[in-house]
């Protein structure tokens, strides 16, 4: 017999013992007796894969990067979810801060009104955005208040350094940004800032009064922290995601942060 | 951080609670609901010796709101 022929049928024998595994497993797996065994393996495999999705997933909202594909759907998330609502409450800022609605004023030319008896003037030096994650609210903030300076911190690196080549190029100087653990301190100076911002981020701070402490110190006396919270991711966690119908599409997009 | 521990914050860190660490911690807190059409309202808090069951009230008022602002004030001190 030729080489050939032989390689041939070695070739041919190999794929019959292949295809002959593949029937005895197709024939093992379809078989009645081994259906239990076979519906186990499929949960235990369905549930590690959703757990893993989600850990990763849960990972990138904390911490996104743009060059993974976590990363991207969180990204995507954030975008889908906090920007509309990051607009409005941004647009109200200057209600909220008792600020005059005048767009000519910048916070740095305004008296804060305070509750208490009287009032005092502090003249605001820089605002910051705590998580800015894709840079949105950055944005807004800038043309908010165009006469101030901004100062965006983000947990994650890669965040940093991708609003480091293209948003800070785009506001003239008037933008820095860092990377920063608001649980492990900002490294900002004592009364440096009137306002600081953030939204959706307090879930992912993991010791919530040490995190207060730290945001207090480089506020300016009469100077205030934003933050900016939507209750349905409580209320959808606390009733196990199983949302009243009118609530169905809002508590969906609740339900990815939620799962994770 | 730990998944369990952020699922954890999602179901505990609720305005009132985040209010209150603001508080305890010498901010003076203001909390504003937001609707979906963006307006704005201040809401009032229950005094610290309200009953309870007034706080549960105005916890879950909280919790139906689209928006929630917890507005940290540094006091201004003389």
């Amino acid at each position: 017999m030729s080489r050939s022929n032989r390689s041939s049928n070695q070739q041919s024998g190999g794929d019959a013992t292949k295809s002959t595994l593949v029937e005895q497993g197709i024939e093992w797996i379809t078989n009645p007796r081994h259906a239990s065994i076979v519906a186990s393996v499929a949960i235990v495999g369905a549930g590690l894969t959703y757990f893993a999705y989600h850990k990763w997933l849960e990972e990138q909202l904390a911490n996104p990067d743009r060059r993974t594909f976590f990363g991207r759907r969180a990204i995507q998330f954030m975008q889908k979810s906090n920007t509309v609502h990051m607009r409005h409450s941004i647009e109200n800022l200057k209600g909220v801060l008792q600020l005059p609605l005048d767009e000519s004023m910048s916070i740095a030319e305004v008296r804060l009104l305070r509750s208490s008896p009287g009032m005092c003037l502090r003249v605001f030096r820089l605002d910051y955005q705590i998580g800015f994650g894709i840079g949105d609210g950055l944005q807004m903030l800038s043309k908010e208040f165009p006469s101030n300076k901004l100062i965006g911190l983000d947990l994650s690196h890669a965040m940093v350094e991708e609003a480091q080549a293209t948003l800070v190029p785009k506001f003239d100087g008037r933008l820095q940004v860092a990377q920063a653990d608001v649980c492990r301190g900002l490294g900002l100076a004592p009364d440096s800032c009137g306002l600081i911002y953030n939204m959706n981020c307090v879930y992912f701070w993991e010791d919530l009064d040490a995190a207060v402490q730290v945001l207090r110190a480089p506020l300016l006396q009469g100077g205030s922290c934003i933050t900016v919270m939507k209750p349905a991711c409580v209320v959808s966690a606390q009733c196990d995601a199983k949302p009243p119908p009118h609530q169905h599409h809002r508590a969906n997009t609740q339900h990815l942060i939620l799962a994770v | 951080m730990q998944s369990k521990k952020v699922t954890d914050n999602f179901k505990n860190r609720s305005p009132a609670v985040v209010g209150e660490a603001f508080g305890k911690a010498g901010f003076q807190v203001k909390l504003w609901s937001q609707a979906a059409d963006g307006k704005l309202t201040l809401q009032t808090a229950p005094s610290s010796d309200s009953s309870d069951a007034s706080k549960a009230a105005f916890n879950a008022q909280l919790l139906r709101q689209t928006l929630v602002i917890v507005q940290a004030i540094k006091e201004y001190k003389e």
